[in-house]
């Protein structure tokens, strides 16, 4: 039954793939010009030339790890500022309006500035850190702000210290929210390295490959980047996901319940 | 145990609680009936420190349990940790603790199932397994056998009834075997005053 399943998806995968591929195929015969739109069989061909290379992997590398360090420290300052705003009002008033200047400043401008004030292999790091900081700020701290009344005046009652009332009553609820900020945050993070990368033109990097490819017209290679990005925040997102469903499940809280 | 001078409580212009005065010691049970939405909830709310007073005094010697109208209880935790989160001291004997209160409430076969996973009358029972557990001096219930089936309730009467013994408990309640078997002192609480009901009164 759940072979059958497999299979049926596996199918059902490959007929998606062939009719886009089909399509691509019949867009680019149709518009002539390969260095607009190659065709796949190209541009699938340039990557299967990239892939036996040193320099494809480290470059892979170089931009996952950038861009997962910057992930994760504005995973970090986001949920220490949320939990700063949702226990202080003063903290609030303090931080508040620095997250919505964030949020609101184009990612070009964030790079742009980084670039004047650090050095180039950092800022797709930092702008990564800045893309999500706001995402998992704003997500925590309504998680930490909507604990049930009902059930604080529990731990209350029970007199819960600050461990029980994290297990019984912040994470679970908090949670869901979390897994949610990091999906979005997630993508974001992943676009808005590259989109720095492209800039800044760090060592070992898919932003800087992509540039290359643009500046010598390698429309192919372009393309053949692009799909690594692609594939790449793919697998992150679904590595993820799983790790925060399982956490979620360690936490008594399941995706369905919390969506 | 615990002491309720002159309590005076208004919502708006709306008065629940006028002049309400009430003291209970070690092995009094005083169960509480009159109208619904007359007050008695919000008295017990004062008497837990949930809910400020407009005046008077609350004076409580003891720890508190207090077992809410709704179950309350924590969603991401099976049945079972829900009662032994209230609990201190070695781990093993308040499991094996938490299953005989839960036993004696029926609910052995639901120990490791979760809230979502039992029926409302089930989760009842849990939050006064629960309120049991933390093994409090004073004990404010806010009916709490509302959902129990008779057979079921005269039971659960007879080991609250040994338990309470050496408590200060103060339930609302409107049912009268309840009152009958629990009760040491009969409350009404009557256009916001609260009266006490002598034996030989209906």
């Amino acid at each position: 039954m759940v072979k059958n399943k497999t299979i049926k998806a596996f199918i059902r995968g490959a007929i998606c793939f062939a009719f886009w591929m089909a399509v691509w195929y019949i867009l680019s015969a149709a518009l002539g010009r390969a260095l607009v739109l190659p065709t796949p069989f190209a541009v699938f061909g340039r990557l299967l030339s990239l892939l036996p290379t040193a320099d494809f992997w480290l470059a892979c590398l170089g931009s996952v790890l950038r861009i997962f360090v910057g992930l994760i420290a504005g995973i970090l300052t986001g949920v220490l500022l949320a939990s700063l705003c949702a226990v202080s009002k003063l903290m609030e008033a303090i931080f508040e309006p620095l997250v919505t200047v964030i949020k609101a400043t184009p990612v070009a401008s964030i790079i742009i500035l980084m670039l004047f004030i650090m050095a180039k292999s950092a800022v797709p790091m930092v702008a990564a850190l800045l893309m999500v900081i706001p995402i998992v700020f704003g997500n925590v701290k309504k998680g930490i702000t909507s604990v049930p009344v009902d059930l604080s005046e529990v731990a209350e009652m029970y007199d819960f210290g600050f461990g029980k009332r994290m297990k019984y009553l912040v994470l679970p609820s908090v949670l869901p929210y979390f897994s949610a900020a990091c999906r979005s945050a997630l993508g974001l993070a992943w676009k808005a390295g590259i989109a720095a990368e492209v800039i800044c033109y760090p060592k070992y990097s898919i932003g800087a490959n992509l540039n290359n490819a643009k500046v010598y017209l390698e429309s192919e290679e372009l393309y053949a980047w692009t799909i690594v990005v692609i594939v790449i925040s793919v697998l992150i997102e679904k590595g993820v996901v799983s790790l925060l469903d399982l956490v979620m499940k360690k936490g008594g809280v399941s995706r369905a319940e919390a969506l | 145990m615990l002491k309720l001078s002159d309590i005076t409580k208004s919502f708006g212009e709306r008065c629940v609680l006028s002049g309400v005065s009430l003291s209970l010691e070690k092995g009094d049970v005083a169960v509480l009936s009159g109208i619904s939405g007359g007050g008695k909830t919000t008295l017990l709310r004062i008497a837990a420190g949930l809910e400020k007073a407009d005046s008077g005094f609350v004076e409580k010697d003891g720890t508190v349990a207090v077992v809410f109208a709704e179950a309350r209880l924590f969603p991401s935790v099976s049945v079972l940790e829900n009662v032994t989160c209230v609990m201190r001291g070695d781990k093993r004997e308040n499991v094996k603790r938490a299953e005989k209160l839960l036993s004696m409430l029926g609910l052995s076969d639901a120990k490791d199932l979760y809230p979502r996973e039992i029926s409302s009358g089930m989760a009842a029972r849990v939050s006064i397994a629960r309120a049991l557990a933390y093994d409090a001096d004073i004990y404010l219930l806010d009916e709490p056998l509302k959902s129990l089936d008779e057979a079921l309730k005269m039971q659960v009467m007879q080991d609250l009834k040994e338990f309470f013994k050496t408590k200060a408990v103060l339930i609302i309640s409107h049912d009268e075997a309840e009152a009958e078997m629990l009760a040491t002192v009969r409350y009404r609480l009557c256009d916001s005053v609260l009266m006490k009901i002598e034996k030989d009164e209906p």
